[in-house]
């Protein structure tokens, strides 16, 4: 007689494996699906209705009156090409700007020196203060009428009048031979962009500086290469890729760039408006897409091109 | 090529001295080892050489010139280090031609002298890839080519075959002897391993704690060790050593160790009596019964390892 036994049968290891893959993906996946791909998709939808900001909790909120309103909106503004171009501009130079000034402040403090950890955490400061106060901070140094920058330099005869830099939008400085028409405002910016976040790129051009073996530039050295070839041939080969990483990160990050504009320019230069729900979330889908189609071309060149460099 | 000449050399590093008073003499196309243990100094020796590190005492000549006050550059001397230190991000040819490239020698040329090198060393087909995608003795050879392409004055080779297996290492030592009498360059070599160093040198420097023990042909430093380390650093199985007492009983010397009694015939030194310690290698000592030696002894395990079998006791 055979024995019968009545065992619940042992699921086999791949499936037990599978469950527990399930389960240990379920948090991370939950979390991404509420902060991430909800928000996308909610955003799409507002985009697509005529929403303004009276419309938030009321019931329309959810018909489907939808409409490409928004969207030709931002696109027929008579300023959207030079608003976006702006964008890019501001995006493209505050993001080089703060990665050489962060570049340059690391390979200063590589080498050993006296107070090295001092100054290594002092060049931090820029990004780690509040945005608040280094934004109140600058808009006072530059101020036309209180401003210490302007004071100082229509004192020594240097301006012949003070200079409003965050609230004109042209400077035109005429020299001798041409009349030169400078985006004021938004050089400004760009340069309060460079200094807040040159930090964030030099702790990370200062990890790696710090990774490259030394044995590296002892053989360049032997080799016969200057301190300039050094930085050229070794250096900068080995930070491609961390450079490269960093222009992505700073690149999205400047050009979402909202509150430090804000803070600095409170508008003035011709920035922010009306409360259109709508119309925002068309402006935030066409950054989306833009950022996108960015993102592509990025991973497509540049960072298979810095893959060739390890 | 040139000749080296390492006049009484000091350097320290804080308070720890890395090298008192060291003073070499390597010829022309002369192939000279560097040998001691970890931490004696000889790789601080050859950086001093290269010019990566400064002595705080003493002077580097170059065929009679000092050199201290030149850079590496000007010193016009290739190295090889332990971890090859390829650059990564370049292809084989562009690391063997960087020394070249970096001393703006014309493109062809620095074409035509890395293809030369790459032939030298059997590397052509190679020549497009990168360190990465090299084995550990493809990488060593990279790094053979990057100091040979430039015909400098003095190779300075950091332990080069350390990094590699136990077969290659044994291959690679003959090519290099080979590669030696081939240039006839004047090499300096920093090596822990007493293999290589008997049998790739023409002369063997032995190093400890900073200071040179020992300079002389391996046979020499085989034959005649200076001093009890130099003869138990040297030489595998290590050599015997045993304390005793020498006393003259008639024409000759004797020697009484703790329970055996050699008499000493032959020897080729000048006697006293008095506390000694003599050394035996262990291939010097035969099983017999010859009579004039009595020593025996209790075998605690025996190796036996291809024609040699090691004896402990």
């Amino acid at each position: 007689m055979p024995l019968k036994t009545k065992k619940k049968p042992v699921p086999n290891l791949s499936s037990r494996e599978a469950r527990l893959a399930f389960w240990m993906l379920a948090p991370a996946f939950t979390i991404v699906i509420v902060i991430v791909v909800f928000p996308v998709i909610w955003n799409i939808w507002l985009s697509l209705k005529p929403v303004l900001l009276g419309d938030l909790r009321g019931a329309s909120l959810f018909s489907f009156n939808l409409t490409l309103g928004n969207f030709l909106k931002v696109f027929t503004d008579p300023n959207f090409s030079t608003i976006f171009l702006t964008t890019i501009i501001y995006a493209t130079l505050g993001s080089v700007l703060s990665i050489i000034l962060g570049l340059v402040a690391a390979l200063l403090v590589q080498d050993e020196f006296p107070g090295r950890s001092l100054v290594r955490g002092l060049l931090l400061s820029p990004y780690i203060a509040p945005v608040v106060a280094v934004t109140f901070t600058w808009s006072f140094i530059l101020d036309p009428q209180l401003g210490v920058l302007n004071w100082l330099a229509v004192d020594k005869g240097l301006f012949s009048q003070p200079i409003p830099f965050l609230s004109q939008r042209w400077w035109v400085l005429d020299l001798p031979l041409i009349t030169v028409r400078i985006p004021l405002a938004l050089t400004s910016v760009i340069l309060f962009e460079g200094w807040r976040y040159f930090p964030f790129a030099f702790l990370f051009i200062l990890a790696r500086l710090q990774a490259i073996p030394d044995d590296l530039y002892q053989a360049s050295v032997v080799d016969g290469a200057s301190p300039l070839q050094r930085f050229r041939h070794i250096t900068l080969p080995q930070l491609y890729m961390v450079l490269a990483n960093l222009f992505l990160f700073r690149f999205i990050w400047t050009f979402n760039k909202f509150d430090d504009i804000f803070l600095l320019t409170r508008g003035q230069a011709g920035t922010f408006g009306e409360f259109n729900i709508g119309a925002s979330s068309a402006v935030a889908i066409v950054l989306f897409v833009t950022l996108a189609a960015f993102l592509i071309v990025y991973f497509r060149w540049i960072v298979k091109e810095a893959q060739d460099f390890l | 090529m040139a000749s080296l000449t390492v006049k009484n050399i000091t350097k320290r590093f804080g308070k720890i001295t890395a090298l008192s008073q060291a003073s070499l003499h390597v010829e022309d196309g002369e192939f000279c080892v560097l040998l001691g243990p970890s931490g004696c100094g000889k790789s601080t020796l050859l950086n001093i050489i290269a010019g990566l590190i400064s002595q705080d005492e003493g002077t580097v000549l170059f065929d009679d010139q000092p050199v201290d006050q030149l850079s590496p550059r000007e010193r016009d001397v290739a190295m090889v280090f332990q971890s090859y230190a390829l650059y990564p991000h370049m292809t084989v040819a562009q690391n063997i031609g960087f020394g070249l490239r970096m001393r703006q020698v014309p493109k062809t040329i620095i074409q035509d002298q890395v293809l030369e090198t790459a032939r030298l060393l059997g590397i052509e087909e190679l020549l497009d890839r990168k360190p990465k995608e090299l084995s550990g003795g493809q990488r060593q050879r990279v790094a053979m080519g990057r100091a040979l392409v430039r015909r400098p004055k003095l190779f300075l080779l950091d332990e080069p075959l350390s990094n590699l297996d136990a077969r290659l290492r044994a291959s690679v030592r003959v090519e290099l002897r080979q590669l030696h009498q081939q240039i006839r360059g004047t090499i300096t070599y920093v090596t822990h391993d007493q293999v290589e160093a008997m049998t790739l040198g023409d002369k063997v420097v032995v190093m400890r704690g900073g200071r040179i023990i020992q300079i002389g042909s391996p046979e020499i430093i085989y034959e005649r060790p200076a001093d009890t380390f130099v003869a138990t650093f040297i030489g595998s199985p290590e050599m015997n050593l045993y304390q005793g007492r020498t006393a003259k009983s008639g024409e000759h010397f004797s020697f009484q160790g703790n329970g055996f009694k050699i008499e000493l015939k032959n020897v080729p030194v000048e006697l006293m009596e008095g506390a000694v310690e003599i050394g035996m290698r262990p291939e010097d000592i035969e099983i017999g019964q010859k009579g004039d030696i009595v020593f025996q002894a209790h075998a605690e395990m025996l190796r036996p390892f291809s024609s040699l079998a090691s004896s402990y006791h």
